[in-house]
């Protein structure tokens, strides 16, 4: 054969050969661009709907109730699906066609979890004979909303000893509900508060505190600002001495204590002027948590990880007895830590699982979803304070279908106070810092401890109808601190030392007390539904 | 007379090989590489509006700037919804809006385009959704190159298209 | 003496598309794995700041490593815009009607490993935006071979390119 003639069969096999691998890594190229733009949008979604959430909460004076908070998660879930059909909609997707392709939202709050997933509209009985068929909401119908709120809790049960739910947190804060029995004898119990890690040789009685070997004294009046209409309708804009309980605070102009509300003001009775005067929170925080040890100690002294009541077959990680070591039980390794995380991870995961399954009932899209595993990195940040959780399943792209998940942590909210939302400002040059920079010891009494939601921007409609701005608790030449929270240059604390080790090691007497009495004046300060009995 | 057929067609399928083919899939690379740029700067654009709440003349000027840098021309389409209410209205809680509860009205390039030019900037309030696509209005070599070999008719175009949305905060 | 003439073009000829031909593309489509390649580790390493809000001197030396093993040579530009809120904060403490302007100010390559070699990490806090870009500095085999061909111009011919960025979504401690 002629060269020519071999070399145009060379040429007939080796052309669709290249010609298919062009155009096959070609179409791995876009499948991953398309994935990793996919996951882009996926967590700007679910970061707008965090921001609205968090401004909605922040700029709200009943954002703690029940039937406010469920308010704004719709308004925040609305967002996501806003800026998810504006992000996709180069590509046709509207919100009703996305709908189908996310199976569900968490909302990981402080003491449980809600879940925004779709469900069949079912009516019973009495609304079949009342209502004809032409209502909005329809019997069998597929309708998308916010599941009950399910807590972090487990319940533990010793024959003859007691026989008890207890409900968790993302903090040390818990709450005990259930029997025990009192000298054989049967009581009911309700009690709450943070477990803390006392030392042998603190002494708390009924009107004083110690924590660590560090006294713990009444605080001077916390003054902030606060723009309102008071009773004659005028708009003020003051700074004023206040005391926050149960979620509200309570202001004084020296004569009378009120507290305001969208604005206006209520009149308060129940807290008087000395009470804001000389804030004794820290104190109370203190004999609270206290007390709980002792009730613990006296009758739930063994609790262990075999007393778990495990009707739905739930693999908890055996602990063993939990209330064994006080001193250390608020570090991060401690028994109760442990068992506290499995708890959370074993609801949230057991629940999402058979949501995200059914989801295969309620979409029209023939994928089959499940839920993905969810890495420790992951759980870390879920654990760290209240998160979004959002799924993107289904969608095809290229080869592959796009299975995502992104979650989002709310920093900056009043539901929880961390360990590291505690910013030190030191009063001569009105600079917030975080306590682990550098230079905090030896500042005696010019330091002072601050909630840093407190300082962030809130925003009010002034007489003249313009939307006005305002920080609570910044002064007016106040400056973030450079090198520790702008920009992180100037840190004490060494990389992989806890806050915990920190503050207990490197930390002198008196910025210690300023921290811990800003801590629990704060927690204590929080709205919590407590009943003791 | 047959050998010299065999001789011209293979001159001719080797020129068309080593010239044609590899300019097509150099064209595509580019396209990869431009898209990947437009992407990055239409996010870096909206996560600027974003934060800083305010859309002005010279920062849109800037975009487009930078935009043409990358070597094709682009329809930009900005989207603004604009939130009625504002959360720090104060009215009674259950008559207050919040973020994401209304819909919004729509404001588009032309009426942007008029806004600026009176005020020089747009103020925006928290809430409001900002959505931008950048979509290219000149073919791009690769796609030159692929009518050139297939003759392609219609949509079947190569864009490089990037949109971001985001939330004012 | 037209029969050989013409013999030896086609030999020619048939010698550039049995050797010639093939070497260029499967140097293209190297160049394409490499691309890819690059695409994904300059998403993953974004991601993971943005999503921890620090840059990591182990995961830092890992990207780099992986980027070495498609057998090229990469130049890395990261730029940090960090969020500066005091100005806006004094700008609404005069005017309490002024948003105020957030400030962003950039932090390049150099500073970032001084800080990685010093601490480890590098700490970043919500609301600052991170960008990677990645570019090969040297000739791939198929820019040797182009080049061969054709004489490409342009000093900054780069034919794998990678570039990532966004808002960092958690405070880094």
């Amino acid at each position: 054969m002629k060269i020519q003639s071999l070399a145009i069969i060379f040429l007939i096999i080796i052309l669709p050969i290249s010609l298919v691998l062009t155009s096959y890594i070609q179409t791995r190229i876009d499948t991953i661009g398309l994935q990793a733009t996919y996951d882009s949008k996926l967590n700007d979604a679910t970061y707008d709907a965090l921001k609205a959430y968090q401004i909605n909460s922040l700029n709200s004076d009943t954002s703690d109730y029940t039937n406010s908070k469920m308010r704004d998660i719709k308004a925040s879930v609305n967002t996501f699906f806003n800026t998810m059909s504006s992000g996709f909609s180069t590509l046709g997707y509207t919100k009703e066609t996305l709908q189908n392709f996310v199976p569900a939202l968490v909302y990981t709050m402080y003491d449980g979890y809600y879940i925004y997933s779709p469900y069949r509209n079912t009516w019973d009985a009495e609304t079949n004979d009342t209502h004809g068929t032409d209502t909005s909401y329809s019997n069998g119908e597929n309708l998308y909303g916010l599941k009950p709120y399910v807590y972090y809790s487990c319940r533990y049960q010793k024959v003859g000893r007691y026989d008890i739910v207890i409900n968790y947190s993302l903090d040390n804060y818990i709450q005990i509900q259930g029997y025990v029995y009192d000298n054989g004898k049967i009581k009911t119990v309700s009690r709450s508060g943070h477990l803390l890690g006392f030392y042998d040789s603190d002494v708390v009685t009924s009107t004083t505190a110690m924590y660590r070997g560090i006294n713990i004294t009444p605080e001077a009046a916390l003054t902030e600002n606060i723009c309102y209409y008071d009773t004659n309708g005028n708009f003020r804009n003051e700074n004023l001495k206040y005391i926050k309980k149960n979620g509200t605070k309570y202001y004084t102009d020296g004569s009378k204590v009120f507290s305001v509300l969208n604005g206006k003001v209520i009149m308060q009775n129940n807290v008087s002027v000395s009470e804001i005067n000389s804030n004794r929170n820290a104190i109370n925080y203190y004999i609270e948590a206290y007390e709980l040890q002792q009730f613990i100690k006296r009758y739930l002294g063994d609790l262990s990880t075999d007393d778990i009541v495990n009707k739905t077959g739930n693999e908890y990680y055996n602990a063993g007895k939990i209330f064994d070591d006080w001193r250390n039980i608020e570090s991060e390794t401690s028994k109760f830590n442990t068992h506290r995380i499995d708890v959370i991870k074993n609801s949230i995961v057991r629940n999402l699982s058979i949501v995200i399954s059914n989801f295969n009932n309620y979409s029209g899209v023939t994928t089959n979803f499940q839920m993905p595993k969810l890495t420790d990195e992951d759980w870390d940040k879920i654990m760290k304070n209240i998160s979004i959780i959002t799924f993107l399943q289904g969608i095809n792209i290229g080869g592959k279908v796009y299975n995502g998940y992104s979650i989002i942590t709310n920093t900056k909210n009043e539901d929880i106070v961390m360990p590291d939302s505690i910013y030190i400002l030191t009063k001569n040059d009105n600079t917030f810092h975080k306590i682990t920079e550098k230079g905090l010891n030896s500042q005696g009494d010019n330091i002072l401890g601050i909630y840093d939601i407190n300082i962030e921007r809130r925003n009010i409609e002034n007489s003249k109808g313009e939307l006005m701005y305002y920080y609570p608790a910044f002064p007016s030449n106040g400056t973030l601190s450079y090198g520790s929270i702008v920009s992180q240059d100037n840190i004490a604390k060494l990389p992989n030392q806890t806050l915990n080790d920190y503050i207990n090691n490197n930390c002198d007497d008196n910025l210690k007390k300023v921290y811990y009495t800003a801590l629990a004046r704060e927690r204590y300060g929080l709205y919590r539904q407590k009943l003791k009995i | 007379m047959n050998d010299i057929m065999i001789t011209i067609t293979i001159i001719v399928l080797a020129g068309v090989l080593l010239f044609v083919v590899p300019l097509v899939t150099m064209g595509d690379k580019v396209d990869d590489i431009t898209q990947s740029q437009v992407e990055a700067l239409v996010s870096n654009y909206v996560d600027e509006i974003r934060s800083t709440g305010k859309f002005t003349q010279e920062g849109y000027d800037k975009f487009l700037g930078d935009l043409s840098a990358t070597g094709y021309t682009y329809d930009v389409e900005i989207e603004i919804k604009v939130m009625d209410e504002n959360p720090g209205k104060k009215t009674s809680q259950t008559v207050k809006d919040k973020i994401g509860e209304n819909s919004s009205y729509s404001k588009f390039n032309l009426q942007i385009e008029e806004e600026l030019k009176k005020y020089g900037i747009t103020e925006l309030n928290p809430g409001d959704i900002v959505v931008v696509t950048a979509r290219n209005s000149s073919t791009s070599l690769s796609q030159q190159m692929k009518q050139f070999v297939y003759k392609i008719v219609g949509n079947d175009k190569a864009d490089v298209v990037a949109s971001k949305a985001g939330m004012v905060q | 003496m037209d029969d050989i003439l013409i013999s030896i073009i086609g030999i020619v000829l048939a010698v550039i598309l049995m050797f010639i031909f093939p070497l260029m593309t499967m140097a293209d489509r190297t160049d394409d794995i490499s691309q890819l390649t690059a695409k994904v580790l300059t998403n993953e390493f974004v991601d993971d700041i943005r999503k921890n809000g620090k840059i990591e001197k182990d995961k830092y030396n890992q990207f780099i490593q992986n980027l070495g093993s498609t057998g090229n040579i990469y130049n890395i530009e990261i730029e940090v815009k960090v969020l500066d809120e005091n100005p806006s904060r004094r700008a609404t403490q005069i005017s309490d009607t002024d948003l105020g302007k957030k400030v962003y100010y950039s932090v390049f390559n150099s500073q970032i490993e001084d800080t990685l070699n010093k601490n480890k990490e590098y700490y970043l806090k919500e609301g600052d935006i991170v960008t990677v870009s990645v570019k090969n500095i040297n000739q791939t085999i198929a820019q040797q071979l182009k080049n061969f061909f054709y004489s490409v111009i342009g000093e900054e011919v780069y034919v794998i390119a990678a570039s990532h960025g966004g808002i960092v979504l958690a405070t880094g401690q």
